[in-house]
Parts: structure tokens; sequence; C-alpha cells
């Protein structure tokens, strides 16, 4: 459990720095957590060091083979060190690099979140697991590169890493799968133990290109090295520990990882040498012309991150031992070198290398501190860069190599090497070296004491382990790599001194092959503006990439061009395709073999009535009243055939309902347009009508279909059980309030909500209708019509009568709490048109939120009343009372429940057509006072 | 009686279609209802067509209606209802902070 | 009986109404019943989540029915995690939201906690039906959140999510209607049995069926082609509403997950592994 803890405890606790507005407070709780995860990996020492490998499984979803296992195998735990360690040291520097302005909190949330997921990554012992956690760190390395929401190139950089890593992800995964596919496994540990199996598979090849694809792209590697750049828009703190140290070396870790079972083909060599080759020589060219200190760094890492790559695909026992010390090495000075470029660029507000000079007096232990970073990234002996780097240039040299490699391989490499010193002394002499720099845009001095802990911590390492590299470094990279060889551990020679070979030679030219480039920069440059000039301000890469977005961007927009029409026309076409496509591949007859029942001539002239009102409502739309009128009388006739075919409770609500809509829609109309203008072309309504013609005959088929088939159905419980288990002869209404009465719980939920956000929106919202109509008459001031007035006044008291009866019968007869209240509210409502809102309102001030609210805890505690009995939630119980006058009839529980219905649809209906009432008068603000005045005067007279 | 019933259920979702893919809030609400009325009566008919037996127990009756769907349909049908009161008030707030009713709250296309 | 299940419900649609009927107080009295409501729910959903870890699929009859008469609620791993996750980023979103937008407009609080009730609903239950009922809670809410605060470019978006979504929500029904036409049940489980032996004449049917519901839920998930509701929505959101629709889209995600592989599964006869063609190049 410990194991899993280590990763879940920055993860789960990764929202409690945002929780204090203190930067002392959201700094301390981050290190805290951070520390005691990092306490936690440390007391698995025992067991990393003597080659055992603590499992930790639980089962999550067997169905995919996703479980939540994890291991600390010593590479992993090498790993989760430099995650924490780093992390640790990241977190100190944040809190003095994180200006005020900026919210601390959250980057701290970030921070946590993902070092919590890439301790997922190198802890997982199941490759679905891992995925999760992968993705993860892309999703957290978006927020981070992100952090600066104002800034565009922080908004684009973190787009395209997101882009560029996500979608290796998903290749990853579909390698994952594969691999998954071929063991029979996704643990780890079956994993590495079927090399044969894995190698021998005719999906190899597809299997290996998908995980490197994935690999690649996380780890930045040539052809997809260029998001690594536009990723530096991030904080610089984050540079230093995603982009250097450890997210970009997920893919590394990858590699390393699955090495034991994918390499040793010929292809693993000649993709991941290739590829690990060009991005080394590529990038550390490209560091070269950076005037940029972090886009230098960037390249520089994307150059190291394709060092380890080349050692992996080399795959010889010591060239994983030598990618595995350089993993290490690179991480203590990269992100120290990305610390201390923060720092330049904290202190003096600028990162230009053509802008700084002479910083050496105001800043000399900066100055010192890049010193031996930029040692270490040149290989310079006694710092620890050198040792892995001589380590690289030998296993360069090894006997064996087929073809041309044999030689491209050192020459590339050293190469490579030359532009790394160059480089190196570049970033030391431009911004220490020379004259002091003039009109900088802060005066720079040191920073506080703070901020040189951290990277001084990491320069401390670079120079301890350069020269005692056995004795710091020595234990932790041997348990490291020999968990990923195992017994294939090679002898090896930690040592600054290896006497006089062609590696050191190797070393001594790139040392002074990079002094010259220096020297000779100026010529250099030239050069480089000579190429990019003749490849016409363009290289070929850039234009394939630009082309690639352009064309992606036009796809896009076919698709997500803001227009309703276009989506709800792309809904309803993949609706059809998915629901035609089944009938494509079939025999067997669309019909079935049930005989039709007769058609009866009342009920043809309904049906065509109907049609004819349905068609009429499209025809007549652009008239929208009229459209209304239509579209009720399809209701109407809608409610006729419920009756007709034996459902009188539908028939009622389907009338009530119909009856507000109504109310409701003429409403809206009011402040509406009265018209819709004709603008559809007529391409558009052909495909229209083609649409609606395949919907409708769609739809139409498939209930023929249906209703020819025989069909059994569990209703028959219902109707056993109704009476003697639901206390109630209208089967409809025990079903909605006892058998199922939990969609019912769920169906006055929906109309209380619809009540919030419908007064939420109408809420502060004044538009006045139009104080005349479209022919310029004024709208008529004598509103209430007498008659009206006072037939809907007599009406009330008998009309409340009325829904008090349909609500009692409910249970055994057509009707219940929904048509109940939905009557309740169509007689308020009407008294609301006849008498107007200044009459109606003080008479019935009822506040609806919490006659509604009333409705639904009323219906809550029906359900819970079962639990007092032990049984579960919404169990009714009934029983027979006589009254006087009503004689015997039954109460159950249930009828609580229709109670709390009735007051919520009661509640909500009127919330929604009061709310709406209020708005919709010309005179809005005169009615608004004069329903004070009226109110007061009502009080008074009482 | 079940080819008028599909005949029927056909018309009101072509009818409600055509209006939902019409460019103004306006007609798309009347489509939206439209539609969900032929989506009710579809789902009414799974229970198939009965006459006449109405599901309130009785002992003079033989048989009866399905009232599952019955009941379900009744929930679909308040739903709806509550769903049809949002889209109307919606159409309505978007035409007054939009100054326009077109979907997509443009006013290039306003032209009569 | 465990009420546990059911519980995740409850509280937040319990902490709503209590909302709501205190819709005359203060914002501090609503926020601080939303927050209290939301720790409830993660103690809950925790306690909950530990229990599915080690024990059994617990299933909770609403009402006392056996299933398939009645509703169930499910408890498994998957579906306890789901709740607890979707607690848990509740009460963070929430966090975030007191601190000023949920004052931008009125009934935040109360919305919120029906929309939780909706996405645990759809979690949790067990019932083809039902989890429409929870679909539209969910909906609904999320509507009224995303509309939070106005604005036309909010307006504009929210109008195209809810119109979209609403004739989701009438695919849907139709889906369920095919099923229950011929299967004549709604509990998903029993559904699966049933679908095991379709006769081969309806398995075109049934397979249209499971397809169209596939659309409406690759709607919900905005998987492609139909995602084109999320940028745009979430780009116009306040920040804890967008945070709160990721789980949104998650429900979408799961419910296919549950579907495909209870009702739709490798045992369903005609009608298996209905979506091995179509879900890859969604992805």
């Amino acid at each position: 459990m410990t194991l899993a803890l280590i990763p879940l405890l920055p993860l789960l606790g990764a929202f409690i720095p945002c929780l204090f507005q203190n930067r002392h407070l959201n700094a301390a709780s981050a290190g805290l957590i951070a520390g005691i995860s990092l306490i936690l990996l440390l007391l698995q020492i025992p067991f990393v060091f003597t080659g055992e490998m603590p499992v930790y499984t639980r089962d999550w979803i067997p169905a995919i083979g996703l479980s939540f296992a994890f291991r600390v195998s010593g590479f992993g735990f090498l790993f989760a060190l430099l995650v924490l360690g780093i992390g640790l040291l990241i977190i100190l520097y944040a809190r003095y690099y994180i200006a005020k302005e900026d919210p601390m909190g959250r980057f701290y949330t970030y921070l946590l979140f993902f070092m919590g997921s890439m301790l997922g990554i190198v802890l997982s012992e199941n490759l679905l697991l891992l995925m999760v956690f992968w993705e993860l760190t892309s999703i957290s390395s978006f927020l981070l590169i992100g952090f600066w929401r104002h800034r565009a190139d922080a908004r684009q950089g973190a787009f395209m890493a997101l882009v560029i890593t996500g979608g290796g992800g998903f290749a990853m995964l579909a390698g994952f799968l594969l691999l998954g596919h071929m063991v029979g496994s996704f643990e780890l540990t079956d994993i590495l133990a079927a090399k044969q199996i894995i190698q021998a598979h005719p999906l190899y090849p597809i299997t290996l290109i998908l995980i490197l694809v994935g690999a690649f792209t996380k780890s930045a590697q040539f052809p997809f090295q260029f998001w690594l750049p536009h990723a530096m828009a991030a904080p610089t703190p984050v540079s230093a520990f995603l982009h250097s140290a450890t997210m970009v070396k997920a893919g590394v870790f990858l590699l390393a990882l699955l090495a034991p079972v994918l390499s040793g083909t010929l292809l693993w060599f000649q993709i991941v040498t290739a590829t690990g080759l060009i991005t080394l020589m590529f990038a550390a060219y490209m560091a070269l012309f950076k005037n940029d200190l972090k886009g230098l760094l960037a390249y520089s890492t994307v150059s190291h991150l394709g060092l380890i790559v080349v050692l992996l695909g080399l795959g010889t026992p010591l060239a994983i031992f030598a990618a595995v010390f350089h993993i290490f090495n690179h991480a203590a000075f990269k992100a120290g070198l990305f610390m201390l470029a923060g720092i330049i660029d904290h202190e003096t507000g600028t990162r230009d290398i053509r802008r700084l000079s002479g910083l050496r007096k105001q800043m000399p232990v900066t100055a010192a501190l890049t010193a031996v970073g930029c040692g270490a990234m040149a290989g310079i002996p006694l710092f620890n860069g050198f040792l892995s780097k001589e380590m690289f240039l030998a296993e360069t040299l090894v006997p064996g190599l087929p073809g041309a490699w044999s030689w491209m391989l050192p020459v590339g490499a050293t190469l490579a090497a030359v532009f790394a010193v160059a480089y190196a002394v570049r970033m030391l002499i431009g911004v220490f070296g020379g004259p002091g720099a003039v009109d900088l845009p802060k005066s720079p001095h040191e920073p506080p004491a703070g901020m040189m802990v951290s990277p001084g911590f990491l320069m401390g390492i670079c120079i301890l382990v350069g020269v005692f590299p056995a004795f710091f470094a020595g234990p932790l990279v041997n348990a490291a790599a020999k968990s990923i060889l195992g017994p294939d551990m090679p002898m090896y020679h930690m040592a600054v001194w290896h006497g006089f070979n062609l590696a050191l030679g190797l070393s001594l030219i790139a040392m002074a092959g990079g002094g010259i480039c220096y020297w000779q920069r100026h010529r250099l440059f030239d050069a480089h503006q000579w190429c990019i000039r003749y490849l016409d301000g363009k290289t070929l890469f850039e234009t394939l990439i630009s082309r690639l977005i352009h064309d992606s961007r036009w796809i896009t927009l076919l698709i997500e061009n803001r227009s309703f029409q276009r989506y709800a026309a792309l809904l309803i076409g993949s609706t059809l395709i998915l629901g035609i496509s089944p009938f494509l591949r079939t025999t067997a007859s669309f019909l079935g073999s049930e005989s039709l029942t007769p058609l009866d001539p009342v009920s043809l002239v309904m049906g065509l009535i109907l049609i004819s009102a349905a068609i009429a409502t499209v025809i007549t739309h652009h008239q929208r009243i009229l459209s209304v009128v239509m579209l009720s009388t399809v209701g109407l006739v809608v409610a006729l055939a419920f009756t007709r075919f034996s459902a009188p409770d539908l028939a009622l609500t389907q009338i009530s309902v119909e009856v507000v809509t109504i109310i409701l829609m003429m409403m809206a109309l009011h402040l509406l347009p009265r018209y819709t203008p004709r603008e559809s072309s007529s391409a558009r309504k052909w495909r229209d009508f083609f649409l609606s013609v395949l919907a409708g005959g769609g739809t139409a088929a498939v209930l023929m279909a249906m209703l020819t088939r025989p069909y059994g159905t569990i209703s028959d419980f219902f109707l056993k059980n109704s009476v003697p288990g639901g206390g109630g002869t209208n089967v409809v209404n025990v079903i909605l309030v006892d058998f199922r009465g939990f969609d019912t719980f769920g169906e006055i939920t929906v109309l209380v909500i619809a009540g919030l956000v419908i007064y939420a929106l109408l809420h502060n919202f004044d538009i006045s209708g139009p104080a005349h109509d479209e022919l310029g008459y004024p709208w008529t001031r004598d509103r209430f019509p007498v008659i009206l007035v006072q037939i809907t006044r007599l009406l009330l008291p008998l009309a409340l009568l009325f829904s008090a009866y349909i609500f009692l019968r409910g249970h055994n007869e057509p009707g219940g709490g929904f048509i109940a209240g939905l009557i309740t509210a169509a007689v308020l409502i009407l008294q609301y048109i006849a008498s107007g809102i200044v009459w109606t309102r003080p008479r019935f001030h009822f506040d609806n939120h919490i006659i509604m609210a009333w409705g639904l805890l009323l219906a809550l505690v029906t359900g819970i009343g079962s639990w007092m009995v032990g049984y579960p939630f919404l169990t009714s119980t009934f029983t027979y009372v006589t009254l006087p006058l009503v004689g015997k009839f039954e109460v159950a529980s249930a009828m609580i429940f229709d109670l709390g219905v009735y007051l919520a649809v009661v509640g909500s209906v009127m919330l929604m057509l009061v709310k709406l009432g209020t708005i919709n008068s010309s005179d809005a603000r005169t009615v608004s006072t004069t329903l004070l005045r009226e109110s007061r005067t009502i009080k008074e007279r009482h | 009686m079940e080819l008028l019933v599909a005949a029927c259920v056909g018309v009101m979702v072509a009818c409600g279609v055509y209006l939902i893919l019409r460019a103004r809030t306006f007609p798309v609400v009347l489509g939206l209802t439209l539609f969900s009325f032929g989506v009710n009566i579809f789902l009414f008919s799974t229970g198939r067509l009965h006459t006449n037996l109405p599901a309130i127990i009785s002992s003079t009756q033989p048989a009866y209606a399905d009232p599952l769907p019955q009941a379900l349909v009744l929930t679909a049908i308040v739903i709806g209802f509550a769903m049809i009161a949002f889209v109307v008030v919606l159409a309505l707030r978007a035409h007054g902070e939009l100054d326009t009713d077109h979907v997509d709250g443009e006013r290039k296309k306003d032209l009569p | 009986m465990n009420h546990l299940i059911v519980a995740p419900l409850l509280i937040p649609l319990l902490t709503g109404a209590i909302i709501v009927l205190a819709v005359n107080r203060y914002h501090f009295f609503h926020r601080a019943v939303s927050l209290a409501g939301c720790l409830i729910l993660v103690l809950i959903t925790g306690t909950l989540l530990f229990q599915s870890v080690s024990g059994p699929i617990q299933v909770y009859a609403l009402g006392n029915w056996a299933p398939p008469f009645g509703i169930v609620m499910v408890a498994d791993r998957l579906s306890a995690l789901m709740v607890f996750m979707t607690a848990l980023l509740g009460l963070f979103c929430l966090m975030y939201a007191v601190q000023d937008t949920d004052t931008q407009g009125k009934n935040f609080h109360a919305l919120y906690q029906f929309q939780l009730m909706g996405i645990n609903g759809a979690f949790l239950t067990g019932d083809i039906f039902n989890l429409f009922v929870f679909f539209e809670i969910m909906l609904l809410a999320s509507y009224g959140l995303v509309l939070h605060g106005g604005g036309g470019s909010r307006t504009r978006a929210g109008m195209h999510y809810a119109m979209l979504n609403l004739i989701g929500s009438s695919i849907f029904l139709i889906g369920v209607g095919i099923l229950y036409s011929l299967l004549g049940t709604l509990n998903m489980a029993d559904l699966a049995v049933r679908i095991a032996v379709v006769p081969p004449e309806n398995a075109a049917l049934i397979r249209a069926a499971g397809l169209i519901l596939f659309g409406v839920f690759a709607l919900k998930a905005a998987l492609v082609p139909l995602y084109f509701w999320l940028p745009d929505t979430y780009g116009f959101t306040g920040a804890p509403v967008a945070a709160l629709f990721a789980i949104m889209t998650k429900v979408g995600v799961y419910v296919i997950l549950r579907v495909y592989t209870l009702i739709f599964g490798p045992h369903a006869g005609a009608a298996a592994n209905l979506l091995a063609p179509w879900l890859l190049p969604a992805a």
C-alpha cells in the first residue's frame, strides 16, 4: 500500500496548495506532500538495492485487463528519485520565481498533479495503468505550459504540446493493446518475460512502430521535436522540471523499460538509432544559433535526449548502462541550468544572449554555478556530463555495427559533441563574459539566497559525481541498470580516468573543435543565415508542417464551423447512418409475422388531420402564430390517439401539458419576431427535405417492423401486483408512484431544475415587447375583458376542487399528482392572463421556489421514511380508511409521494410562467411599480 | 391501423426534423416539440395498440393494455415539457442578448 | 440493504432542495450548505468505494421491487470509483466557484447540486430508462450552469449545446423503445440475458437500436464526429463548470463501456461486439 501511496499522495493532495491564499503556505504544503512521498520512496531502498522488486496489485477493471498495480524496480526508483528530489528543489525555487500577481496555489496544484502522474508512469506495473498516467502527464504539462493564460504564445505552446504528445499517446495505446493481445496480459512482469513470443509475432513491427511513435513524441525526437522549444513559454521552473528533467524523459524511460523485449532486432536498431542520431545532430546544431537562453537549453535538451535514444538503439549492455547514467546526469545539470537561466531572466529582464554581457561582476555566484553546468553540458572532465558522454563515445566505436553505421555513428556523435561544446561556451561567455551590458530592462544583481539553493545543490551533485562517480552515483545507477539488464549486467568501470583511448581522443577533438567553432562563430552564423535564405526562409520541414496544419484546420472548420444547422444535420445524419447500417447486411425479412388490426374510419380521419396539421406546421412556419396553432392541433390529436388506444392517463397529461406549452409559446412570441424570414437556399432546403424524409421514413419503418413482431414483457408482473402490492387499480399510476417511483422522482427533479434554470435565465433580463403591433396600431390598453375576468375568478375554486379530485382518484382511476398539478397550474395561470399580474400577484403570493422545494423534500422524506422500517428507498405501504361522503378508499404512502409530485409540478410550472409573464409586457416597469402600490394597499386593507 | 400510426409518427418526425434544421430559433423549438410528439407515440406504440383495454384493474375486463410504456411516455411527456419550456425561454434570452433570433446569433443573414 | 448506494443521489438532492427552500437567504448560507453537501458526498462515496473495492457487486432495489421489475442501482468498482471522482471533482470545483463565479447569476448552487445528482445517478443506475431520466437531470442542470452568468457568446454556445442534446434525448427514447418492444424489459442485466437468445430475424433491429444509442452516448462523450458542441461550450463557460463538464463527458464514455460490455457484450448472440468496427475510428 505504501507503494501505491507514492504516486497517489501528490495526485490526491494536489488540490491542497490552492486552498491557501498565503504564498508561504502554498509552497510549504506542496513541499510537505512531496516530502512525505519522498520518504515513502526512500523506505523502499532496502529492497531496491538488494535487487528485490516490491509489487502491489489490486484488480480494477479485470474485464479489460486494467489493474491497479505498482512496482519499484531499480530503474523506476532512480526515476522516482529524480522526480521527487528535483521536484522538491523546484518547489523551493518556484516559491521565489512565481510573481506575486500570479496564482501560486494553482501553480503548485498543477505541479503536484504532474508529479503524481509522472510517479505513476515510472512505478506502474500494469501497462494500461501506465497509459492512464501517461495521458495525465500530457494534461498536466498542458496546464503548466499554459499557466500564463494571458499570453498567446503560452496558449499556443500548450496546445501544440498537447496535440503532439496526446496524439502520440494514442499511437502508444494502440501499441500497448497489441502488446497485451500478444502476451495475454498487461502486467509488465508478464510482458518482460515474453521476449520470444513478442518478437516472433507477425504484429511485432507495427507494435514496435506504434510504441516508438508514442515514445518519440513524448521525448521530442525528430521529426516531433518542434513542440519542445514552443513549450518554453512555460514558467522556467516548469521548463526545468518537466521539459528537461522528467516528463520528456518519459519516452526514454519507456524505451529503456521495454528494451529487454523489443530491442535486439534490426528494425529496432535501425529506427531507434537513426532517429536518435538525427535528433542528436540536428538539435545540437540548432542550439548553437538560438539567441534565447531557454531556446538554447531546449534544443540542447532535445539533443541530449537524442543521445540517450542512440544508446538505447545500440542496445548493448554497456550502452544501456550509459543511457541510465546519462539520464541521471542530464537531469541534474540541465534542471540546474534552466533554473540559472530563470534567475538571469528574473534579475535582468531578458534572456537574449545578444543583449546580455559581462554579468560576472554583478552576479558572481550565478556565474560560477553556470560555469559548472555548462562544463557538464559540454562534457568537460571532472563534471558528471563528461563521464556518461565518454561512455557514449566509446559505445559508438564498438565493432560489429552493420554497414555505414560503423563510421557514421562516431562521426555524427563527435560532430554533435563539437556543437555541444560550442553552445555551452557561447552560453557561458555570452552571458557572463565581455564588457558590462547596457540598457538591460532591470539592473542586475544576485537573486535572493533561497533562489540559489536549488541550482547550487544540483551543481554540487554535478561536481561530486564528476569527481567521485563510483561513490556518489555508482550504487544507484548500478541498481537501475541491473533491473533492466538482469543477468546481462556488464563489467563497467566508473572513473574519471580510463587511460588514453579512442573515446578520450574523440572527447578532446570535440573540445578543441567546439572552441574553434565558438571562436569562428560569426562565420558559422553567416553560413547559417545563408542556408536559411537559400531555402527561401523556410525549411522544407516547416513548409510541410504549416501545410499540414492548414489542411487539418480546413477539415476541422468543415465540421466545426459554429453553425447549429450544420451540427444538427451531422447529428441526425450520423444517427441515420448508424441506424440503417445493420439492415444492409441482413437477409431476414424486415416486417414480422403478426397480423395488422383493422382500421376504422374515425381513426383514419383523425390520422389524416394529424398528418395535415403536422405538414401545415411546417408550411406555415414563417407565420409563427399560425404555426403554433397548427402544432397545438397536432398535440390535441395525439391526446385523442392516447384515448383511442386505451391510455386515458396519457391523454389527460398530454392535454394539460399542451395547454401550458401553448400558453408559454404565445407568451414568448409576444417578445420574439412574429415572422420567420425566408432565407434558406434551395440547396439547403433539399438537403433538409432529404434528411427529414429519411428520418421520418426510417422511424416509421422501424415502428412497422416492431408492431408486426410478437413480444413478451415484464408488464404482467405489474398487472398482477398492482392491487395486492401497490394498493391501486390504476396500474399506470401505481407504476409511476411505486414500481418505478424512482423515475418519477427524477422527473420532478427535472421540472424543478427547469423552473430554476428558467428563473435564472429571466432574472434581471429586460427586453420590452413591442409597444404596437406590426401594422402600427398600439396594443389595446383594455387588457382584461370583463367577462373573461369574471368567469375565470368564478372558475378558480371549482377548478381547484377538480384538481383535488383528480389527484385523489389517481391511484385507482386516471389521474394523479402530475395531472392535478398541471391543471392547478393552468388554472392559476389563467387568472394571471385574465386579470393581469397586477391583480393576481398579491392575491396568490406564494414563493414558487418554496412550493417546489417542499414538493421535492416531501417526496424525498417519503422515500427515506421506508428506511426507518428497514426497507429500501421509496418502498410503499398502504391501508384502507373509510371517510364519510367519500366512502372507503385506500391511503398509500405513495400518495404522500404523489403529493410531493403535485407540489413540485405546481411550483415549478408557476415559477416558469409567472417569471415569463412579468417580463412579458410592454410596460414592465410600470407593472412592477403598480404592483408595489397594489400590494401596499392590500396590506393596508387588512 | 398499425400502418396509420406508423405513418403519423413518420410524418411528425420528418416535419420535426425539417423544422429543427431551420435557421431561426422559434421554428427549431416547434420542430423539437413536433419531434418529441412523434417519439412519444413511437415509445407508446412499443406496447402495441390496444382498443378499449385501459390498464385499470377490474373484474370485467379480460385483458389490459401494456401499462409500462404508458408510464414511460408519461415521464417522457413531462420531461419533454420541461425541456421545451427551457428552450423557449432560452430562445427568448438569446434574442434579447444577441439581438437576433438566428440560431448562430449572427446578424448577417438577418434580412427578410 | 446498503443505503450508501442510493445516498450519492439523495444527498445532492437534499442539499439542492434545502438551497431552493432558502432562496431568499444570503449567499453565505447557500455556499455553506452547498460545500457541506459536497463534503458529505465525498465521505460517503469514499466509503462506498472502499466497500466495493473489496466486496462483491452490490445491487439496491428501489421500492423493494426485485429486478427486473423495479429500478435498481448497481455499485461495482467502476461505478463506485466514478461517483467518488465526481464527488471529489465536484468539491474542488465548488471551492473554486465560491470565490467569485457563483454570484454572477441566480440559483448556481442548487443547479450545481442537481448536476452532481444527475451525474451520480447516471453512473449508478442499472435501468436503461432510468438512465434516460438521469441524463435529463444532468443535462438540464448543465444547461443552466453553462448559461450561468450570461453574455452573448455564452448564450449562443449554450443554445447549441442544449438544442443538440435535446435532439439526442429524443433519439435516446427511440433506441430505448426499440429495445423494449423486442425484449420487453428495461433492466440492463435482464436486457443482456434476453438479448443473448434473441431470434435471428430480430437481430438487425436490435443492432440498429444499439447503434442509435451509441450515437447518443457518443454525442455526450464528444467522440468524433459528434464532438462539435464541446470546444465552444467549454470555451465560453466559467472555469469550475467547464471542469465539471470534464466528468460529464466521462458519463458518455462510461455508459458506452457499460452498455456495450454488458448488454452488447461478447455473449450477446446476434448483436455481439456491435461496436468494434465503429469505435476505433471514432477514438
